[in-house]
């Protein structure tokens, strides 16, 4: 039999059932996300692959946006020493500084997904992968973002998108069914009633 | 987003206090970081073509 919980909630308190809707239609769109960046870091790999691989990445980019000695221009700039600027550096420092604070977010979100679904389901995946990305979100906490911007390339080029992606959703699963354990917990102090 | 917010985020989504709302911004935020990623190493990329 379904019970109609609304039914028995004192319209004070309906908020809280109204954002549980809402989490339910959130933890869809969740799994929705982690199928997307499944695609989205597939077409990245391919993209890697057909444009000449890291290795070439790894050479362009410190050809063109690195002073030759593993610093990026953003870094000297920090440092406060002088760039001559010419046109074509000027734009690469700003696309530059641009291409790197977004590697460092993703840097950041990444690993944070990673490590709590770690934490939420122990895989074994996730944690082999769990040591390259926390080397690489030290270097970039100690500066070294374009060394970062290359080892992030290397990490998304060289990882099994399908095996990390399914990984993730264990994550995203285990934690879904915490929040929905927690919701169930408080309509029973709530009512008093077991809610299926 | 700011870097300060995703860090925000992140750190919530890794200690298992993120609502699903967070979480979820979290991983749009991912999505379309990966799509300006796939950008920026294009530009890289093309560099000494």
């Amino acid at each position: 039999m379904q019970f109609n919980f609304e039914k028995h909630i004192p319209e004070e308190e309906k908020p809280e059932l109204e954002e549980e809707k809402t989490q339910e239609q959130f933890d869809a769109e969740i799994l929705k996300e982690a199928d997307k960046l499944g695609v989205s870091l597939a077409e990245l790999q391919k993209d890697i692959e057909s444009y000449g691989g890291v290795e070439k990445f790894k050479e362009n980019f410190e050809k063109n946006y690195t002073d030759g000695g593993g610093s990026t221009y953003l870094q000297m700039n920090r440092a406060g020493e002088r760039v001559s600027h010419m046109k074509s550096e000027e734009r690469n420092r700003k696309s530059e500084a641009k291409g790197l604070a977004v590697i460092g977010g993703i840097l950041t979100a990444i690993t944070a997904v990673m490590v709590s679904s770690i934490n939420q389901g122990g895989n074994i995946e996730l944690e082999n992968l769990r040591h390259p990305l926390e080397i690489l979100q030290q270097e970039w906490n100690d500066g070294f973002m374009g060394k970062v911007g290359v080892g992030i390339v290397t990490f998304f080029a060289t990882t099994g998108v399908g095996g990390f992606i399914g990984a993730i959703k264990q994550g995203i699963e285990a934690r879904r069914t915490k929040r929905k354990r927690k919701t169930e917990e408080l309509k029973f102090k709530m009512t008093g009633t077991e809610v299926k | 987003m700011k870097l300060e917010e995703v860090k925000a985020l992140a750190e919530k989504v890794k200690s298992g206090t993120a609502t699903a709302q967070e979480e979820l911004a979290l991983l749009q935020f991912l999505n379309k970081g990966v799509e300006e990623m796939r950008v920026f190493i294009k530009e890289v990329m093309s560099k000494s073509e």
